[in-house]
């Protein structure tokens, strides 16, 4: 692996013949040596912290967690990770290693965070390795020339500026060195404070969002997806959007390689009208950004009901939330099975060297149900033809019952509520069963728009009734219509876009960015997620998305039948809706924070993080609303979020990730922040006031959402527009005017005008008091800020 | 053999003790400074001729201090006072044995209306965190985090319990 200062040095000799010595065939490497710096005018000098360790960010880590403590929440009292145990911490006792409770939470962030994390930096190590032996190591990173900071992230924490692909080697190595401390740690008898394993799982997070947006700059560059395309295009999305009457491929995952192998298969072999091509979760993401004669089914959680309905002929999975028990679902249908890595191998032979005709004709005999086959070229080829000759012998086989087989199933249900209790949402599947019973499937049908499909009450069912597939059937004609149209993902967001609305956003005349991104783990309707879009669109927020989040908006139509992807431009702008992809496109949404550092402050990013986190913690207005998360990678984005000083609103299921970060506002000091021009200490407030917070319903997400974009910067025009929409939304859901007005209204100019009297009346009572407002908040040292530093210095750089 | 309301709820040793509604009354007479934190689901739990929340609005009108949460307090008449907190908010306040929403510190904290496992972890939070406490959890999903709890029942028996309980106010 060579860096981009280095070069590898070798030299060959075929022959050399002296007075006394000869000598034939000499091969000379010397390995890597480090180029002289080439001088760049202008470039942007590095800042305090390349490729920091666990311990450079460490102070940072503790500012923050000063200001928003843990709260833990533990999901089991015990500890059982080492044979000393089980050890019962109840009460914030320790165990028999010293380690207490608030101290094994922390454990537990540490190593939910890494296992997100390893998971995104193995798929980008992947990804950019395939990548290059397939197009070579020279393949330009290039965004665009309207992006001209190709990989923002990369370059702050990293100081890395990748020019071509195989440059993002270096940046995995960084990634990897830091693995062995990181995972070390979680070891019995290692770290004593649960603030350093929070703060351990910070520094995961923010590896995690390195990782991401080296997997995800890979693929833009390397397999020409769009590149920051405002108008990228609508690709079809729902379950009815696969053509019935041709033979069906689905890809399920998140690696898209093996999908656009198969795309590519298809293209070459003039089969893109014969066969339909589909994904399910973040796989079918990226397809539709290769190629929009794929389409997107939908998101994770509709592997089950999908695939028991027997519309796929052929199911290919790659990795990351796919159902570990895919294969057995799709032999119930009669649908072949490969797997195509090797984090997912699932027990399958693996025929990865044999000839495909073999392949094929095993997979299309049924003398082999699945198999593993690790050459994505292979997988395309095999996947194709094995699709055709299948079909036909499939018929689409389903195991989702008739309707008379449901009333029967139905009837024999006991009502005893196993179902009903094991479900994530509880949801009322024994009412459902009466009303099956008496021959009215709607109940059963409603069900649908609010599981989460992981089938736990088929488990529990001691009548063995296939509730899943109840369902599946009940809502077949939902499945069989669903079409609507998402805009692809367009990647990142462009610097000439944030130029344009550097200012509004940054001074807090745009109320805020709400990126909807995450998992389908919903707590009541998927439909939440589109109603909770369509809010802030109209409010004049700018929406990001991404993931399975993405997804879940554009499903849903307005009474002209069109998405919000339709209703709406995909540009940054206030009131644009910008899919930026899959999951490993996360980090375009953060990405988009530091460009307004950069483009609108002028602020250093190359190896200077802690700044560029304090900026946007203290400059720009921007909550995450991951109303869905389950997965370690969800929480891993997370943290990458909150150590660069982005706040987040999650849904109620992921109290179960059992820790959050949490203000108290009436603790006003702990929100101190500083002048950067003179070091003053002043106190504008509990701004943002939380860092994690978990919503119990959709109107309480939004309350705080809005709440969570008001920043220490805003100019008096932007937080009394900020403060209009709270009031308005507080009223809107909670039925009254908000109680802790006091503490975001700095002075009177703050104050809208359209309830200035009623406000004031209410400042009074809460003995109010105006607070001066500064323009440079920090809650640095004023001498940490890097930029400044270098022009007292007098350097001078370009900046985008 | 024995289960959880929620299966996979499991969190330990120590769980809860299950009480009818007539002890749960008397407990709550019996606390110097009760706490009731109501969620958005009381406004949905219907029983006909009365809802949860029914039952927490009378219970904050005989004075027990309120937190409403996630818009619960829609249902609240505005002569009523309450404050208007997130679940995680109140309960992360609850963590300071000094803290109180009527500036005395609470000894019992009473929990309705809250979505199952956010009601669960919340509670997990307080038993482990904030032993000053006790707490009561008015669920018929039974809560195995708080000290006491209903047993699993269904709604008829549910809103009986709740009947019996509000006598003993």
């Amino acid at each position: 692996m060579v860096a981009r200062d280095e070069e590898v040095l070798s030299a060959k000799l075929k022959k050399f013949r002296a007075a006394s010595f000869r000598l034939e065939g000499l091969e000379l490497s010397i390995g890597k040596v480090t180029k002289p710096p080439a001088e760049e005018e202008f470039a942007e000098p590095m800042g305090p912290t390349p490729k920091p360790g666990i311990e450079d960010l460490r102070d940072w880590d503790m500012i923050l967690l000063k200001r928003y403590p843990p709260m833990y929440a533990p999901i089991c009292d015990v500890c059982c990770l080492c044979t000393y145990g089980k050890c019962d911490l109840t009460g914030n006792k320790k165990g028999a290693c010293g380690i207490d409770m608030k101290t094994q939470q922390g454990r537990w962030s540490l190593l939910t965070a890494f296992t997100g994390m390893n998971t995104h930096l193995s798929h980008a190590k992947e990804l950019v390795e395939k990548l290059i032996e397939m197009k070579g190591p020279d393949v330009p990173i290039d965004m665009g020339e309207k992006t001209p900071v190709e990989a923002p992230i990369i370059r702050v924490v990293t100081g890395i500026a990748p020019k071509k692909l195989s440059d993002l080697l270096e940046v995995i190595d960084y990634v990897e060195s830091q693995v062995p401390p990181l995972v070390a740690s979680i070891h019995m008898g290692q770290e004593g404070s649960y603030l350093d394993y929070e703060s351990k799982a910070y520094h995961a997070g923010m590896l995690d969002s390195v990782s991401m947006e080296v997997a995800d700059i890979a693929q833009i560059c390397a397999l020409d997806l769009p590149r920051g395309d405002p108008n990228a295009p609508l690709v079809e999305i729902g379950a009815g959007v696969l053509d019935q009457s041709k033979p069906v491929i689905l890809v399920i995952g998140h690696n898209v390689l093996p999908a656009i192998s198969i795309a590519d298969y298809m293209r070459e072999h003039d089969l893109e009208d014969k066969i339909e091509i589909g994904g399910i979760c973040c796989t079918a993401h990226d397809l539709t950004r290769y190629t929009q004669s794929a389409k997107i089914v939908g998101p994770q959680s509709m592997q089950i009901k999908y695939v028991r309905s027997g519309f796929a002929d052929v199911v290919i999975v790659d990795e990351q939330c796919i159902r570990v028990d895919m294969h057995e679902i799709a032999r119930s249908v009669n649908a072949p099975f490969i797997a195509t890595n090797i984090k997912a191998m699932h027990g399958l032979p693996d025929r990865t060297h044999d000839d495909p005709d073999e392949i094929v004709k095993d997979l299309v005999s049924g003398k082999e149900t699945g198999v593993l086959i690790l050459d994505e070229e292979k997988v395309g080829e095999v996947a194709v033809r094995v699709a055709l000759e299948v079909a036909p012998k499939r018929q689409k086989f389903k195991i989702t019952p008739s309707k008379e087989e449901v009333i029967a199933y139905a009837k024999t249900c006991w009502h005893c509520g196993a179902c009903t209790k094991t479900c994530p949402n509880s949801l009322p599947i024994s009412d459902a069963m009466y009303a099956a019973a008496e021959g009215d499937l709607s109940k059963l049908a409603a069900l649908e728009e609010s599981c989460v499909g992981c089938g736990r009450c088929e488990q529990e069912c001691k009548r063995k009734i296939p509730v899943l597939s109840l369902i599946a059937k009940a809502a077949e004609k939902k499945f069989r219509e669903q079409k609507a149209k998402a805009r692809v993902g367009r990647g990142p967001i462009s610097d000439y876009e944030i130029r344009i609305i550097a200012e509004q956003w940054g001074l807090g005349t745009i109320p805020g960015c709400i990126a909807i991104i995450g998992c389908c783990n919903y707590p009541n309707e998927q439909r939440e997620v589109y109603e909770m879009a369509k809010e802030f669109l109209m409010r004049n927020f700018i929406v990001a998305a991404s993931g399975c989040g993405a997804m879940s908006i554009g499903l849903y139509t307005d009474e002209e039948g069109k998405t919000l992807y339709e209703r709406f431009p995909g540009a940054f702008v206030a009131r644009g809706l910008c899919n930026v992809g899959s999951c490993v496109s996360n980090p375009h949404i953060t990405d988009a924070g530091i460009r307004v550092a950069n483009v609108f402050a002028r602020r250093i990013l190359s190896g200077n993080f802690k700044e560029i986190a304090d900026y946007l913690l203290n400059y720009v207005g921007a909550c995450g609303l991951v109303w869905g998360a389950y997965s370690q990678k969800a929480f891993s984005i997370g943290m990458s979020c909150h150590r660069l000083g982005v706040p987040a609103v999650l849904g109620p299921h992921s109290a179960k990730y059992r820790h959050l970060y949490l203000g108290l506002k009436e603790n006003l000091e702990s929100y101190n922040v500083r002048d950067i021009k003179d070091g003053s200490v002043h106190n504008l407030g509990p701004v943002p006031e939380h860092l994690i917070y978990v919503a119990e319903s959709m109107e309480e997400a939004m309350v705080m959402c809005c709440k969570l974009c008001f920043r220490n910067n805003d100019l008096p025009e932007g937080r009394q527009l900020k403060i209009t929409n709270y009031i308005d939304i507080y009223k809107k859901y909670y039925g009254r005017m908000p109680d802790d007005l006091h503490y975001y209204i700095r002075d009177e100019f703050d104050i809208p005008y359209a309830a200035k009297d009623e406000i004031m009346e209410l400042l009074k009572a809460a003995g109010w008091e105006p607070k001066k407002p500064i323009k440079s908040p920090t809650l640095l040292d004023p001498k940490e800020i890097w930029t400044y530093e270098a022009m007292r210095q007098g350097k001078k750089w370009y900046t985008v | 053999m024995g289960i959880t309301w929620k299966t996979g709820d499991v969190p330990g040793g120590y769980i809860s003790t299950k009480v009818d509604g007539a002890t749960a009354g008397r407990i709550i007479k019996g606390a110097k400074n009760p706490l009731l934190i109501v969620g958005k689901l009381a406004c949905n739990i219907d029983f006909g001729d009365k809802r949860l929340i029914d039952y927490a609005i009378e219970m904050t009108k005989r004075g027990i201090p309120t937190v409403a949460t996630a818009g619960s307090s829609r249902e609240y008449p505005e002569d009523i006072e309450i404050k208007i907190m997130g679940a995680v908010e109140i309960v992360n306040r609850l963590q300071n044995p000094e803290y109180g929403i009527n500036g005395k510190p609470h000894d019992l904290v009473i929990t309705m209306g809250i979505q199952y496992y956010l009601a669960s972890q919340s509670l997990s939070t307080l038993k482990n965190f904030a032993p000053h406490l006790k707490t009561l959890a008015l669920c018929a999903r039974s809560h195995p985090n708080a000290t006491w709890a209903f047993p699993y029942m269904p709604d008829d028996a549910w809103k009986r319990e709740m009947d019996i309980l509000m006598e003993q106010l």
